[in-house]
């Protein structure tokens, strides 16, 4: 084993404001950035499509999703949930896949209340949030 | 429904090619995204530079891997174990992690995959599921490591992958 970097990390554990799910894609990192500085801690699942799996039938990915915030809430105590989809998304074939931008947002907000509407059956009590990122900032879903 | 915008940032449009795709932990003690007073950022990076590696200016581990690394572009998937899903569980949580690394590698043709795995980690239960013995859990890790390693070099014949271990005190590769 070859030490690669010196680098004094806190071993203390921590109670999770929040579990962010959020999709990979470098380019709204910085909204994340953003977006996250309003949490103490938080744990982030950050992989291909964000949310998606759980808005879409059952299927090992969705399974994996959801063992994701489970393990945040019972490793950390997670208070609440955010849920996040955004514009212009890989994994969903790009904005080129709606017919316009209206389409879009419209769309990816009704994926969120799917999402939003399975994980409060999986995790009762827990309160969830979603939102739109999109290439102006990130819009909450009322 | 309604939609309020709560947050204002100019987001690029720009795709990008990514430098390497980079399997993490989502224990934050291992990264977050806090940034320092940028006054503090300054004289961090002086100290760093002159030679003091403990006055490292990024704020976590993972940042200072990116930094270490200059990777302009990286894709990080975060997830609770890191690597874990790819040696220690099951068919359908590992398919579903390599789904995961397919996809990041067609959208942003990433050409290293970097996997993680670190100390105390809750999703194994932590040290203390290793009788707190470091040699015990370190075995165990660098094994997992070898074996997740093995798995996508099949997968993945012309990619390069970097396997890391991360403990309190930083960071270390297996060769």
């Amino acid at each position: 084993m070859e030490k690669k970097i010196s680098f004094r990390s806190s071993a203390d554990h921590y109670i999770a404001d929040a579990c962010v799910v959020w999709c990979f894609d470098d380019r709204f990192s910085d909204l994340l950035r953003k977006f996250t500085k309003k949490f103490k801690h938080f744990d982030l699942v950050k992989i291909a499509g964000g949310a998606k799996a759980l808005a879409g039938d059952a299927s090992p990915e969705r399974d994996f999703v959801l063992g994701q915030i489970k393990t945040s809430v019972r490793l950390h105590g997670t208070k609440r949930i955010a849920l996040i989809l955004h514009r212009d998304c890989g994994a969903y074939g790009g904005s080129k896949k709606f017919s316009d931008e209206a389409a879009e947002k419209n769309q990816q907000a009704n994926q969120l209340f799917i999402a939003k509407q399975f994980l409060t059956n999986e995790a009762p009590g827990i309160p969830i949030d979603i939102y739109f990122a999109d290439f102006d900032g990130l819009y909450d879903i009322g | 429904m309604s939609l309020k915008r709560i947050l204002d940032l100019k987001v690029s449009r720009e795709h990008y090619q990514s430098d390497a795709l980079i399997i993490w932990c989502f224990d934050e003690r291992f990264d977050d995204y806090r940034e320092r007073h940028p006054l503090m950022h300054l004289l961090f990076s002086v100290l760093f530079w002159a030679g003091i590696k403990r006055f490292n200016p990024e704020t976590s581990l993972l940042r200072a891997y990116i930094r270490q690394q200059k990777f302009r572009h990286p894709d990080v998937l975060k997830l609770a174990g890191g690597a874990k899903a790819l040696a220690f569980e099951g068919e359908g949580n590992r398919n579903a992690l390599l789904h995961q690394i397919w996809k990041a590698i067609r959208l942003h043709g990433a050409p290293r995959i970097v996997l993680m795995l670190h100390v105390d980690c809750g999703a194994f239960g932590g040290s203390q599921a290793f009788g707190d013995d470091p040699s015990g859990e370190m075995k165990n890790h660098l094994g997992g490591l070898s074996v997740a390693g093995d798995f996508l070099r099949q997968e993945f014949p012309d990619k390069k992958v970097d396997l890391l271990l991360a403990d309190f005190n930083g960071l270390c590769a297996l060769e």
